[in-house]
């Protein structure tokens, strides 16, 4: 747990509108979605990074774009000291990174029996014979708690809680360090999820994996993480070991999102919910200043003018977590600006309301 | 018990698919009282929608409500009914089975209504929100206009319209008055500039203003019973606490009883008073929150409550329920506790199906005695855990094993069955 093993900086990633021929003839400007706008982490060998936040945020982008399975716009990730964007050949960078997709119906080739999706990748980067292939196939099938006789059967034989198995046992085949979990459990019944969960972690201990775990669930992401990453709106607003998060949230989107959750117990029976307000802004026109300054409770004027940095938590034990609120700061000008009008806040969230429907 | 709005008794409803019957739900009994909060919980598959479909007959083909009666308390209705149907009422309550199909479906609205699970695909795209709400409190209006025209609700619609709206779509129907209450639904529901916003089309509306949208439409008619088919799974936290916040607000304003079908439970525990969990087509327990959620019985709600991970106090490890929801196809189903293969405590008497119990006196709970609030249909609830009784581990598997051929065609289904949640 010591050096990080990916290193992501100011990553971006924008999505053009109106850029293709005939808006350009007629002088069109492209219009950008800034789906991810400059997000930095680090990953650490051994641990799970927890990556949260609301649909349209850019979390599954982030994923996705730093495996390189998208091109980025900007930023550089760093895969054990090299740039993974710089890379002539992607072949040793593929067998070391390996991702599972969300929907396991959409993400199994329907064409392919479940033997064949897992021994993909063995041939793809032609490792072992064609017999240890077969051997090792069965292998992974029995220690993702499926049978060996299954390997002729068909995705669409499986149940849901199955094919996210097949899926999980196609990332492992090449043996890789880094696997990007892309809300592997978000489409299964909880009781199946459970499953899942705990296949995750005794495959993490056994082969000494490194997780990016991206969720939308907070109590999945509080069970299986070291450390969490929330974002909102393609920023990362708050990152740190995930009892901080959890306990002494630093920015108030954080606490919004766990004020928000239903708990399963009785005590959650009438539990007055001080809810945000507004939706989420369109990513195509984010709002000034703090992107979140729109739907903030403690929002004031500065925070409409000024875009935070990442600011250190003060506390004792409270080392790497960092949230990008004013209200971190002890002097700073936050604490004399004037309040934001709610009606101002209500403006400035209403140009952009409309847009957002494109994104849920 | 003149507090209950609706009875559900002995509800079955079969799927005859090309691949067998299913049994969808299965003997379902429950109670909705007035002004209460009614969940029904489950995981997909476990027949908790087509429960609610089967309630106000929306069940399409290959589906059937193969038995069942649904005692609807509406004395204006009994009344209206008793001439005909005499066999049809009981006092104030009316069994909507036993009514005609009409008088069933001019039901819906003024006495039930439903808000689905995915607001994009639940309204239609080419017509605009406000219109839409528009038509429901139009069809209420006139309805409400000649109270014995609720046996014919196109009244007023004529050839003439007919056409004319085939031409101009959606633009005859609706009356000035109609427009009016639809902005002030939307004003009820809390979307910002209503009568700008309801001239707006569905996809220029968010999913939760849509989801408010959708609520909006479906108290037009000012119902008895709203039934919430997973009305929040497609949102997102901090929208889904803004939707049940504005769930309960509406309870208090109009005084409507709720039943809330969902997967998860802390939906269920922030709105629900009373919940049945569902598994394989059956209530298999049900009781007042806190008997269901800090004295769970049955292994199956054990296991569920076990499978989500806390949020305030992680446990180390999950406990998950082992293996996969059943196919409930009928030719499968043994005459049997149906989770009993699922179950780590599963013992020789689970291979006969068990009746409900009452969880506080042990015995079979039935219609005459007054039972208590809490039932669960498990053995657990008359007798403790023998494991001298248990059975083997493998005494499903050898039995699937035995079945298998059966059991990869009934994957297929599976998706099928899934699909309906």
């Amino acid at each position: 747990m010591t050096d990080p093993l990916v290193r992501v900086e100011d990553l971006e990633k924008y999505y053009y509108e109106r850029d293709n021929f005939t808006d350009r003839l007629l002088g069109r400007e492209p219009e950008s979605v800034q789906a991810v706008d400059g997000v930095s982490f680090e990953v650490k060998e051994g641990e799970t990074l927890g990556l949260v936040g609301e649909s349209g945020c850019g979390k599954s982008t982030t994923g996705e774009t730093l495996l390189h399975l998208r091109e980025p716009t900007g930023g550089a990730v760093h895969f054990d000291d090299q740039n993974v964007f710089e890379m002539d050949d992607l072949t040793e960078f593929r067998k070391r990174a390996q991702v599972v997709f969300q929907d396991p119906f959409s993400s199994l080739d329907p064409r392919m029996t479940a033997g064949e999706i897992v021994r993909e990748p063995l041939d793809v980067h032609e490792i072992g014979t064609k017999a240890e292939r077969r051997e090792r196939v069965a292998e992974l099938m029995e220690r993702v708690g499926l049978s060996a006789g299954q390997v002729d059967r068909y995705p669409h034989e499986f149940s849901g809680g199955q094919r996210q198995r097949i899926g999980i046992a196609r990332a492992l085949a090449l043996e890789p360090d880094f696997v990007v979990c892309d809300e592997p459990v978000s489409a299964l019944d909880v009781s199946v999820q459970a499953q899942i969960l705990n296949l995750l972690e005794d495959l993490q201990e056994e082969f000494g994996l490194t997780y990016l775990f991206i969720a939308h669930d907070l109590s999945v992401v509080r069970h299986i993480s070291d450390r969490v990453a929330v974002m909102y709106l393609g920023e990362i607003v708050e990152v740190g070991p995930v009892e901080e998060i959890f306990e002494n949230p630093g920015h108030p989107y954080t606490e919004a999102l766990l004020e928000s959750v239903p708990r399963a117990d009785t005590s959650e029976h009438g539990r007055q919910v001080e809810t945000l307000s507004g939706d989420v802004p369109s990513p195509r026109d984010p709002p000034s200043g703090c992107r979140f300054h729109t739907r903030c409770p403690y929002a004031r004027e500065v925070c409409a003018q000024e875009d935070p940095d990442e600011y250190e938590v003060e506390r004792d034990d409270a080392a790497g977590h960092r949230a990008a609120c004013f209200r971190r700061v002890e002097d700073h000008e936050y604490w004399s600006s004037p309040t934001l009008e709610a009606d101002q806040q209500a403006a400035a969230g209403e140009t952009t309301a409309d847009e957002t429907a494109a994104d849920d | 018990m003149a507090d209950e709005l609706l009875r559900v008794r002995d509800l079955s409803t079969r799927f005859f698919t090309e691949e067998g019957q299913i049994n969808a739900v299965e003997s379902v009994d429950f109670d909705v009282r007035d002004g209460e909060v009614f969940g029904i919980v489950g995981e997909s598959g476990s027949g908790k929608s087509v429960t609610a479909l089967s309630v106000i007959d929306l069940v399409e083909s290959p589906g059937r409500i193969t038995s069942g009666e649904v005692w609807y308390r509406n004395p204006d209705l009994a009344d209206e009914v008793r001439d005909d149907d005499p066999e049809a009422v009981d006092g104030d309550y009316v069994d909507v089975r036993q009514v005609p199909e009409n008088v069933r479906r001019a039901l819906r609205g003024p006495s039930f209504a439903t808000i689905f699970q995915d607001p994009m695909s639940s309204l239609n795209p080419s017509i605009t929100v406000g219109e839409q709400i528009a038509e429901a409190v139009e069809v209420q209006r006139r309805a409400r206009s000649n109270p014995r025209s609720t046996r014919s609700r196109t009244q007023g619609f004529g050839l003439t319209d007919m056409l004319a709206s085939t031409v101009l779509p959606g633009h005859n129907y609706v009356s000035d008055e109609s427009k009016e209450r639809a902005i002030e639904l939307l004003e009820q529901v809390g979307i910002p500039d209503p009568a700008d916003r309801a001239d707006e089309y569905p996809h220029q509306f968010s999913g939760g203003m849509l989801q408010r949208a959708m609520i909006a439409q479906a108290l037009a008619g000012e119902p008895d019973l709203l039934i919430a088919d997973e009305p929040t799974t497609a949102l997102d936290v901090t929208i889904q606490a803004q939707i049940l916040d504005l769930l309960r607000d509406l309870q208090e304003e109009t005084g409507m009883s709720i039943v809330m079908i969902t997967h998860n439970l802390g939906v269920i525990a922030r709105m629900c008073d009373r919940v049945g969990v569902m598994y394989a087509g059956e209530i298999v327990e049900r009781g007042e929150l806190e008997d269901v959620f800090d004295h769970p019985v049955h292994p199956y709600t054990q296991g569920l409550l076990g499978s989500i991970p806390d949020l305030d106090d992680p446990a180390p490890r999950l406990q998950p329920i082992e293996g996969n929801v059943p196919d409930l196809i009928d030719s499968e189903m043994d005459d049997r506790c149906y989770f009993a293969d699922r179950c780590p405590k599963a013992m020789e008497e689970c291979l006969s199906h068990p009746p409900e119990f009452d969880v506080e006196t042990g015995e079979p709970r039935d219609e005459k005695t007054a039972a208590g609030e809490h039932g669960v249909r498990c053995v657990l609830a008359q007798q403790e855990f023998d494991p001298s009784r248990a059975l083997p581990e493998d005494y499903f598997e050898s039995d699937a094993r035995r079945t298998s051929e059966g059991a990869r065609d009934a994957a297929a289904e599976d998706e099928e069955v899934s699909a309906d949640d």
